[in-house]
């Protein structure tokens, strides 16, 4: 690249140098203005003033090449490319890789719309100018000349990419391509191949290439039905649909379980809005391209209620299902534990072979049969023996169960030499950055505008709402505390700390959740504990401990809540 | 005649010279600014864990000065690589390669990307886990100007989590709890 670079820059700086030739009239300022007068009088008459005094124009000439040299370097160092005013196919002659230009035909929508751009042929691969894409259709483009970053947008979504870079991030997500984008006589020029990645990402839209006949047929590229997304939220789902514009819709339950909204006018990518969600609440959403409409089926487990509005910047419709109104149980009647790991994923293992989901399986078991046998209630194990579950999974599970509480074993590691011991217990923090805190409250504060209404929601109904919208955090810091205590009270290692992280496996429930490492089995002693019965006993009853205080408190303060 | 002459000296000598400056360019506008020694050498400071596995401490370590913020960064990852020098122990596997990285200033956001020993090679554990990834982040963010979010990678792919435990498929703020100073 910085070759091609300095190569535009030598042919621009050849001529402001050259072009310094014919300045020796302005130039020669620092002989002062009589001086001046007096050469370009004598030129005039015919005589030849530098005659006299050649060593004195050779000086004049030097001062005039350092002069030029001062004000031209600097410019060089600022020039940049720029992307849009690409060069016509004849320039590329000049160019040492030699690409062939040719034309491709562009065809929309099976044949509704026609046009021709250029391309250049490389090796074997086919490019096109980036420009003439970008005016094709219809993208914004930004670039940037110091890091050679290229970003296309259309409506909300994104392509970024680095000239000469194999990856691009569309919306977000990082892609790898087999043949990168590069720089030609200064234009910016991209595969065809790579095409697809990007008009797929920012439109939406489906390419189809065919080298021989030179034809690039564009299916989809105008969808106004963009995508789907979906929140699982305690105790309700909202499901988002993405809108290019206003667009007109209907929604209706047909079935106990299942919301159909129409789209008039909708056109979309079936396949892209397809969605399996199971999250206790919603099974799947499944797109539909009807002759003048799209048509989403969202298929709910439950009959749960629905309500449905629309919101603006950007243009989109939402579903929520199961809105939040008045909890009924009061009582903590299921108990989902999740020992961590298992199957192809052993967890930790400790310099004595000791696998973490061995050990996390026997407390669990341990816990289980203690609830179930002094308590009475239920429990469920997220695995019950040693097979791999996703993380999801877990917390879904969780959620159709309705369980009242999550906890999920571990044992501890770190890298070193082992020194880190003790037991610690973490709950959930929410996201972190600025951009995602955002994003929630967004999503949260249109409640308030029901139906596009200008109505505000009463008080009650946001508080509750807010609720639905906030993991359980209290409870969830409640329950850790008290389980750091129970096994305190049962261990003899360290106490470490109740800790906030942002869990993956924490951050899909839709209830009080904790995650627990029990001891650290990267370090020989507590691997040698983790390993023994007896500890493996205490660690189940600290626990259970916890549990069972957690759930006479909490039964207590919903009881007094409602009985003054 | 003699005027002629003397255009053409002069000609040539202003060719002369502009192609002179022209080759030396990158000598003259890149490296005048490092000649001195110790302009060349930066104070990083790079997050390890301490030993019972509690935080992250800091160790401050003199590294060459890069041309580039994307060549500081990757200097810098390399040095966590190599682990701590102090009593602190490492928080990546030294099997862990940098396969690339790359800044986008609008994003103010750095994304590493790390072959699979980083993922495969690590010990696990939530506290294994954080000191791993608060490591790199707040490294990136400390030294590095206009850097706020680190996004981790493994081989050009967003992950759910390193070993199980923490999320990081989105780009992740510096954390000072775990920060013990």
């Amino acid at each position: 690249m910085k070759r091609i670079l300095r190569h535009r820059n030598l042919n621009k700086f050849r001529c402001r140098g050259l072009g310094g030739l014919s300045l020796p009239r302005i130039c020669f300022s620092p002989g002062g203005d009589r001086e001046a007068k007096h050469v370009f009088a004598d030129r005039q008459r015919g005589d030849n003033p530098y005659g006299s005094n050649p060593k004195g124009v050779i000086l004049i000439g030097l001062m005039v090449i350092a002069l030029i040299a001062l004000i031209a370097l600097p410019l060089l160092a600022q020039e940049e490319i720029n992307p849009v005013r690409g060069k016509s196919s004849e320039a590329t002659a000049s160019d040492k890789y030699r690409g062939t230009s040719n034309g491709v035909k562009v065809i929309y929508d099976e044949g509704q719309a026609e046009a021709t751009i250029k391309s250049l042929t490389f090796q074997g691969t086919d490019f096109v100018y980036l420009k003439e894409m970008v005016k094709l259709f219809r993208l914004d483009l930004k670039w940037d000349a110091i890091t050679k970053k290229v970003t296309l947008t259309s409506g909300p979504d994104q392509v970024i990419f680095f000239v000469g870079s194999s990856q691009i991030m569309v919306n977000d997500r990082i892609k790898k391509i087999i043949q990168p984008s590069r720089f030609s006589n200064g234009a910016i020029l991209l595969p065809i191949e790579f095409l697809s990645e990007i008009l797929d990402g920012v439109l939406k839209a489906k390419i189809d290439w065919d080298s021989k006949t030179r034809i690039l047929k564009v299916s989809g590229g105008r969808l106004n039905v963009r995508g789907v997304r979906h929140f699982s939220y305690r105790g309700s789902t909202r499901i988002v649909i993405d809108l290019l514009r206003p667009l007109s819709y209907k929604a209706r339950k047909e079935l106990p379980d299942q919301v159909i909204i129409d789209v008039y006018g909708g056109e979309c990518n079936p396949g892209e809005l397809s969605l399996e969600i199971n999250d206790g609440r919603v099974k799947n959403i499944q797109a539909f391209q009807l002759p003048n409409a799209t048509q989403i089926v969202v298929r709910l487990i439950q009959g749960l209620p629905y309500k449905d509005f629309t919101l603006k910047n950007p243009h989109r419709i939402v579903l929520d299902i199961n809105p939040p109104q008045k909890r009924l149980d009061y009582k903590i009647t299921t108990i989902v534990i999740d020992p961590g790991h298992g199957g192809k994923d052993p967890g930790a293992i400790g310099r004595g072979g000791t696998r973490e989901k061995d050990v996390v399986l026997a407390i669990a078991k341990e816990l289980k049969r203690l609830i179930s046998e002094r308590l009475g209630i239920r429990v469920v194990l997220t695995r019950t023996g040693d097979y791999f579950v996703p993380l999801r999974e877990r917390t879904a599970r969780a959620n159709n169960e309705r369980a009242d509480l999550f906890i999920s074993i571990h044992a501890n590691a770190a890298l070193g030499r082992g020194r880190g011991e003790g037991f610690e217990t973490y709950f959930h923090s929410l996201a972190l950055t600025k951009e995602a805190k955002a994003v929630a409250r967004r999503e949260n504060a249109v409640i308030r505008l029901e139906k596009g209404s200008r109505k505000a929601m009463s008080q009650a109904e946001f508080i509750l709402w807010d609720m639905a919208h906030n993991t359980y955090l209290n409870e969830s810091s409640d329950l850790a505390i008290l389980v750091q205590e129970g096994l305190d009270k049962k261990l003899k290692i360290r106490n470490r700390k109740v800790d906030q992280a942002h869990f993956y496996v924490l951050s899909g429930a839709d209830m009080p959740s904790i995650l627990v490492e029990v001891a650290f089995i990267s370090n020989p002693r507590e691997e040698n504990m983790l390993r023994n019965l007896d500890f493996q006993k205490r660690v189940a009853e600290g626990l259970y401990n916890a549990i069972a205080l957690y759930k006479r408190n909490f039964e207590r303060s919903m009881g007094l809540a409602i009985t003054p | 005649m003699k005027r002629k002459k003397v255009l053409v000296i002069l000609g040539v000598l202003i060719l002369l010279i502009v192609a002179i400056l022209l080759t030396q360019r990158e000598r003259v506008f890149y490296r005048i600014p490092f000649l001195a020694p110790e302009e060349n050498v930066k104070l990083a400071r790079l997050y390890f864990a301490s030993p019972d596995a509690d935080y992250l401490r800091v160790e401050a370590r003199r590294i060459l000065r890069e041309e580039s913020i994307t060549d500081e960064a990757k200097a810098l990852v390399e040095e966590l690589i190599k682990g701590p020098r102090e009593n602190l122990d490492p928080t990546i596997p030294p099997e862990t390669q940098l396969r690339e990285l790359y800044i986008v200033p609008e994003e103010k956001c750095v994304y590493l990307d790390f072959n699979q020993a980083f993922r495969t090679n690590h010990p696990g554990g939530s506290a294994g886990e954080l000191l791993t990834i608060y490591s790199l982040v707040n490294t990136m963010i400390d030294n590095l100007e206009g850097i706020e979010r680190v996004q981790i990678l493994v081989e050009s792919e967003t992950i759910e989590t390193l070993a199980g435990h923490i999320d990081i498929t989105k780009p992740l703020s510096r954390n000072a709890p775990l920060v013990e100073y």
